[in-house]
This record gives structure tokens, sequence and C-alpha cells, in this order.
């Protein structure tokens, strides 16, 4: 419930920190932090498939 | 699973990223295993829509050695390409409600472990002579589309959002072979996907902002995988930036993948800041219920710590990310022995550059 903010009632100009860079969600290599290519390695993060064309189609 | 990689343009993002034009390139190297993607993003506004067109080009090259035992096997240098173009757009169609969709081509090898078993099935059955089904064998032509559409709702102004995505992917695989006294048999060369996304972002606090998402995708032939990511932003201080992220993915009858990361950033002043972070991820093995042996990767474990630094200008951006990666499998079974040398451990360094220009 804490990550559905339910009760949270945050005016915008009291989002500044959150506002910053790091302090997003976002897609951008610049202002992210994800790694694109490690889903190859640890299949698990992949965020849907998987196996999809990993060569194991052979295992279903 | 550059199909999957580019849908996640569409699928994780709340916003159209304010920089409207990105060049990124990543580097994954394990010494005999190295793993290369570039990625151009530009995005493209208008009154009524927000665009974005991105192009990734990935090259892996590794050296092939098969097992000791495998008399059919030989040594080889193999190196593959990809490339994959994804277009995703939004509009705003209520004072609080948008719509999006996208669509996406690749062409190519989407990761470096189908290479390689693509190069052992070469080896193995591309000439069996008087074998029956030897024809079943054909050259891999790894492809495919998707096609995502989504919607995103502004539930409370500026702190709450909800968002659902509907994607649809096509896949022509690398397939995979199984032989036994009935001769060759291939696997699926095509495989179909279709996967919902339900994802809500809030801001909890000045402090802090919350991320969460529930996945489920359902591909050819298989369960269907369900899949949880959440991540919690905290500014500790005025210049002092945490991060945690926890994910978790199942699929019947036996995959489950966990992982949790870390990271603190700190802002050095209005424009630097250097961060420092660390993960763990640990899976129990992929689904295999082959005849005699399977290519499915047995329990992993693994470690990431990494350092890096940000720059935001006015109109120049930038970010520089190095970190090591250890990975840990799990003993080979006797099914898998032919594999030991794809699935052995190994430490990669990871290398991340992107630059980022404001037009």
């Amino acid at each position: 419930m804490i990550f559905l903010g339910g009760c949270a009632n945050v005016p915008v100009y009291e989002q500044g920190l959150v506002s910053k860079v790091g302090m997003t969600r976002t897609d951008s290599m610049v202002q992210g932090d994800r790694v694109n290519l490690l889903p190859q390695i640890e299949p698990g993060s992949a965020i849907s498939g998987g196996s999809v064309a990993a060569g194991c189609s052979v295992c279903r | 699973m550059v199909s999957l990689i580019a849908l996640s343009f569409l699928t994780a993002g709340f916003a159209v990223s304010p920089n409207p034009l990105e060049v990124g390139g990543e580097l994954v190297d394990a010494g005999d295993i190295t793993l290369l993607q570039g990625s151009w993003v530009g995005d493209f506004t208008s009154e009524d829509w927000d665009s974005t067109l991105s192009l990734a080009y990935g090259h892996y090259s590794m050296n092939y050695v098969p097992a000791p035992f495998d008399f059919r096997g030989m040594d080889r240098r193999r190196n593959e390409s990809n490339l994959a173009l994804q277009f995703n757009t939004q509009k705003q169609v209520k004072n609080n409600l948008w719509l999006m969709g996208g669509a996406g081509v690749y062409d190519g090898f989407t990761n470096y472990r189908s290479v390689w078993l693509d190069e052992y099935f070469r080896q193995q059955y591309s000439d069996l002579p008087g074998v029956p089904g030897a024809e079943n064998y054909v050259e891999a032509d790894p492809k495919g589309v998707n096609a995502t559409l989504g919607a995103r709702w502004e539930y409370k102004p500026g702190t709450g959002f909800a968002q659902i995505d509907l994607s649809w992917l096509e896949d022509d695989a690398s397939p995979g072979y199984e032989i036994d006294f009935d001769g060759l048999r291939r696997g699926r060369l095509h495989l179909h996907t279709g996967s919902v996304s339900i994802s809500t972002e809030n801001v909890l606090t000045p402090r802090v902002r919350s991320y969460v998402a529930l996945r489920s995708s359902q591909t050819s032939e298989r369960s269907t995988r369900y899949g949880a990511d959440a991540s919690l932003f905290v500014a500790v201080a005025e210049d002092w930036i945490m991060r945690w992220n926890a994910g978790a993915a199942s699929e019947n009858p036996q995959f489950e993948a966990t992982y949790i990361g870390l990271a603190l950033e700190h802002q050095i002043d209005h424009s630097v800041s250097w961060f420092v972070d660390g993960r763990y991820y640990d899976d129990t093995g992929e689904i295999e219920n082959a005849l005699l042996f399977t290519t499915a990767a047995p329990g992993l474990a693994s470690e990431r710590f990494g350092v890096g630094f940000r720059w935001i200008g006015d109109n120049w951006s930038s970010r520089f990310y190095l970190a090591r990666l250890r990975t840990n499998y799990d003993p080979l079974r006797k099914d898998i022995d032919f594999f030991q040398n794809l699935y052995r451990d190994r430490d990669w360094d990871i290398v991340q550059v992107a630059i980022s220009r404001r037009l």
C-alpha cells in the first residue's frame, strides 16, 4: 500500500527533490541506471518472455 | 531480446524523455564473450503527439568451445549482429489521460546464448546424411515484430499515475533441436507472445517516489510468466539519493527468479553527481523437459557492483558507468554437460557511455 500512495497529497511546489535527475524512473541512458544487456545474462530480469529467442524452444 | 529491450521503451516510461536526442553505448565483456550495443533515441514533439524513434545495433562475438567429449564439435570464432527499430507515440486525450501506441522490428540474433546454441546445433545437426529428420535442420534467421497499445491515467494530479500496456510480439526464433532413435526433431520456428503490464508511480512524500509494475506474458507452448518490479527513490538529503529496486519472476513448472539492488548517488554540485550501486540476482534455472539433454540454463546467482558519474548541463548531458558482474551457475547436470562452456561462471566487465543533447 505504501507504494500506491493512497494517502499522499504532495503539492507540486514540494516536489523539487523527487523531480531531480536520479529520482525518476526513465528509459534514458543518461538519466536512468538500467543495463540494457543484462537480461541476456539474467533471464529473470527480462520484462517478459525469457527464452523467447534464447535457443530454449527445444525445452518446451 | 532486442524486441523486449525495444518494447521496454514503452512499458517502463511514464513520460517522453525530456532529452530530444540521445546516443548511448554499452559493452559487456567476459574475455571469451563480448556483447556490444549502441543506440540512438530521438524525441519528436508536436502540438498533439509526443513520439520517440529509437534505433539499436547489437554485436556479439565469442569463442565457441565445445565440451571436451564432444567429438563432433570444434572451436570457432563466431560474430553476429542485430538491428532493431522502434517507434512509440502518445497523445493526451483528456486532462488526465494519455493513450499510447508503438511498433518495432528487429533482425538478427537477440542474445549471445542463442548464438552459442545455434553454433552447437549447426556443428551437430547440419550434416546428418541418412538420419531420419535430417531435413528438419534449417539455418537460423531470427527476426521479429512487436506492437503495443497503452493508456496512462493521472489519478492524482502531479502525484499518482497508473498505466496499462498490452503488447504483442512475433518472433522467428533460432530453433532448438533434439535427436533420438526416431531421428532429428526441431523446435518451433515461430513464437507468439502476448503480455499485459500494469504499473503505478506515486510521489509519496516530498522526498520519496515509488514505482510498481506487475506483468504477465504468454509465449507459444509455455506457461504464463508473471513478473513484478518495484522501485523506491528516496532523497535522503538535499544532495544524496538512494534508489532501491527489487523484482521477481515466476513461470510454471519450476522457474523462479528474484533480484534486489541499491544505488547511492551524491550530487557534487548542480550539474555533476557520482554514484555507486550493487545488485544481487538469483534464479532456479530455466524450464526443461527435453528427452536426452537440454539447453536450459542451470540455476544462476550473480552479483554486480558498479560506480559512475553523471553530468547534466543546460544543453548537453552525459553518463559514464563501470561495473563488474560475477555469475555463478549451479553445478551442471549430466544432461547439460554439452554446454559446460556456455554455462560456466564468468566475471563480466560492464561499460556504459551515454550522451544526450537538448535541441
